[in-house]
């Protein structure tokens, strides 16, 4: 085995307590909030007597001590037994396993649009300092960075869903065109079933939500790419590639651009965990079942089990990030190690 | 090389009133002022000086690689007989790394950290059509060629076991070790000329002599023809048949280096060699007084005037022409009128 992957393994082995840390935590501050899953449920019920309440509990194990029922959680969890949604009724294994492709394949798309637009654009803007691309670009990207999520979504729901008709306002994929699931994500399943029809369907609904996340994503990438490759374009090492004869082109991407990825990797890291865990409200306005609709929901509801396991996917998320952040860095430049 | 044979051929390079600005917010840095010089096949030239007066730009400029906004606003320079200056972009890097190669002074910086350094090597190899590029270098016969040909420019350099060197990464290596893996990759399409910005700087004393055998090794071999720019008068004294002393942005004075090291003419060159440490003798060094000049702001007269002992009132407001004297000397001084 390589050094490289010893450090990777080492890397996973140090997460464990990491995510037992998470785990821990998120039952605390779940149990902090006033008020349990039971006195929610039947407050909205109404006419429910205290014996009634007090079995509900017993059953949800409520009604022992704070370190019994972490011990019990913990112990089913090991076992791979994430819980029952208290008010959905069903496993919170399979909530999550429905919730999470939605939430990544926004994000992939989302991430993806951030990327191709973001990187080219800082590239253009470095390499023509100060001209039009450079000005106008960075103009727009400020404007990119400083628009809250909420209001471009509805702006663009308004103007290309309602105005134009292009678009549909939400949901994931038309009723009844949905791909034979496979991965989960549609436009993947798509692809693999050579589904057109779903595939172009699924990619209309994607369009606005996807736009509305990576827009800022975009931006933050544009003006790091932009400044980084400043100072790789003025360094000796790209005047020396010139004064081999490689073409200009070959310099900007091969020597220049590889160099100057790092400060984007870094930012790209950052966000793709935002686009992950953060995206909430992007997924409210448009209907999108990921898993920021539920953890919304679960938190009102206090359905402790489905907060935790949310929690977890979430924590898990960024580990496996930085993670990959760390191993693309060792890749970009060879001098660093894990 | 006979005499009679060398005057048929036309010199390598022929470098005449050359002059390099660069635009900034203070005003416009008059950074190479008209130089003149030829370089015959074979030659090694010097070009001296502090740092600031030009010598980096003069070398920028003949690869025509001057950083925007900097530009060559006049002058010509020609490559065995063929006008650069009015080469197109894609000629001019035809020209680049196979005909006139370049050594920058730190190879740290100078290496791309993110490649193994014989990827870098067979690069310039590949640009020129030498080794085949992507997709075809996959094939295993060129992957061969392409490994042998690297193999033999290590060797060339003196790197030691370049069967595994070859795919290390630049930090992996010594000052020493990165500097001739700059001149394995100046060497590899065999050029006419290697421009060499202060290639020795960087490094320690012992490295630095173990570098210029090497590329005296290239010239003698190869009949390579070198620029060496270096603010080090001992560098060039060892390993130069030319010398031209700059200051700021013109050649004060140029000739053979012996006689300019022995007999110099301007009163710049003769400020340098007092202020340089002799080993063995225990005169007293003496500086030369004052600062270059602002290259936004000279005044009319003779640049060096302000700091030369010996100047005359008129200095300050007339220029010196270039005085070409005996056995091909050259001299920008009123003192040799």
């Amino acid at each position: 085995m390589t050094r490289t992957q010893v450090q990777i393994i080492e890397r996973i082995l140090a997460a464990i307590p990491i995510m037992l840390g998470v785990v821990i935590l998120a039952f605390l501050f779940m149990r902090m909030i006033p008020g349990d899953p039971v006195d929610i449920m039947m407050g909205e019920a109404g006419g429910v007597t205290h014996e009634e309440m007090a079995s509900l509990r017993a059953q949800f194990d409520l009604d022992k001590s704070l370190p019994v029922q972490l011990v019990l959680y913990l112990g089913r969890l090991f076992k791979g037994d994430m819980g029952y949604s208290l008010q959905r009724a069903r496993p919170v294994k399979e909530i999550i396993l429905e919730a999470v492709p939605a939430t990544v394949e926004l994000a992939l798309f989302s991430l993806l649009f951030a990327l191709i637009l973001g990187i080219p654009l800082g590239i253009a803007s470095a390499r023509y300092q100060n001209s039009i691309v450079d000005r106008i670009g960075m103009a727009t990207s400020f404007l990119g960075i400083s628009m809250p999520g909420f209001w471009l979504g509805i702006i663009g729901i308004i103007v290309f869903s309602l105005g134009l008709g292009w678009l549909p306002t939400s949901g994931r994929i038309t009723y009844g065109m949905a791909p034979k699931s496979i991965t989960g994500l549609m436009t993947l399943d798509a692809l693999i079933t050579a589904n057109t029809g779903a595939l172009k369907d699924a990619l209309r609904y994607l369009a606005l939500p996807a736009v509305t996340m990576g827009a800022g994503v975009a931006a933050v990438v544009a003006r790091v790419t932009r400044s980084s490759m400043l100072e790789a374009l003025k360094t000796d090492y790209v005047l020396f590639a010139k004064a081999k004869g490689v073409p200009d082109r070959t310099v900007t991407i091969k020597h220049a651009l590889r160099n100057a990825l790092i400060p984007t990797v870094t930012v790209v890291g950052l966000q793709v965990g935002t686009l992950l865990g953060g995206n909430m409200i992007v997924e409210t306005i448009f209907g999108w079942p990921g898993l920021g609709r539920i953890v919304v929901d679960a938190i009102f509801s206090r359905d402790y089990p489905l907060v935790q396991a949310a929690v977890m996917v979430y924590a898990l998320t960024f580990v496996v990030i930085n993670l990959a952040t760390d191993i693309f860095y060792t890749y970009l430049n060879p001098k660093m190690t894990l | 090389m006979d005499a009679v044979k060398k005057s048929e051929e036309l010199p390598v390079l022929q470098v005449s009133g050359l002059k390099t600005e660069f635009p900034t917010p203070r005003g416009i840095v008059h950074a190479v002022r008209g130089i003149d010089f030829t370089l015959e096949k074979g030659d090694i030239l010097a070009i001296v000086g502090e740092s600031g007066c030009g010598k980096s730009a003069s070398l920028l400029s003949i690869m025509r690689l001057i950083p925007h906004p900097g530009r060559i606003v006049e002058g010509s320079i020609k490559f065995e007989g063929k006008e650069l200056l009015r080469f197109s972009k894609a000629e001019m890097r035809g020209v680049r790394g196979k005909d006139m190669a370049m050594v920058f002074q730190d190879p740290m910086t100078t290496l791309n950290p993110a490649y193994r350094v014989g990827e870098q090597i067979s690069e310039s190899l590949q640009v020129h059509g030498l080794l085949s590029g992507f997709p075809k270098r996959l094939l295993r016969r060129e992957r061969e060629k392409e490994r042998a040909k690297v193999m033999e420019l290590l060797r060339q350099v003196g790197i030691p076991s370049p069967e595994h060197r070859h795919l290390e990464y630049p930090y992996q290596f010594s000052g020493g070790m990165q500097q001739r893996i700059l001149i394995a990759i100046a060497l590899a399409c065999r050029p006419k000329i290697i421009l060499a910005d202060e290639p020795t700087t960087a490094l320690d004393v012992t490295v630095q002599a173990q570098v210029l055998d090497l590329m005296q090794e290239i010239n003698e071999e190869f009949g390579t023809s070198i620029i060496l720019v270096t603010h080090d008068l001992g560098v060039a004294a060892e390993f130069c048949d030319k010398a031209a002393v700059m200051y700021a942005g013109q050649i004060v004075e140029s000739g053979n280096i012996e006689d300019v090291l022995s007999s110099p003419l301007h009163p710049y060159t003769q400020g340098l060699l007092r202020s340089i440490p002799q080993i063995g003798q225990r005169n007293e060094l003496i500086p030369i007084e004052g600062d270059v000049p602002d290259l936004t702001d000279l005044s009319p007269g003779c640049s060096f005037a302000p700091r030369c002992r010996d100047a005359y009132s008129y200095c300050n407001n007339i220029e010196p022409p270039l005085i070409v004297l005996d056995n091909g000397r050259e001299v920008r001084c009123h003192l040799h009128m």
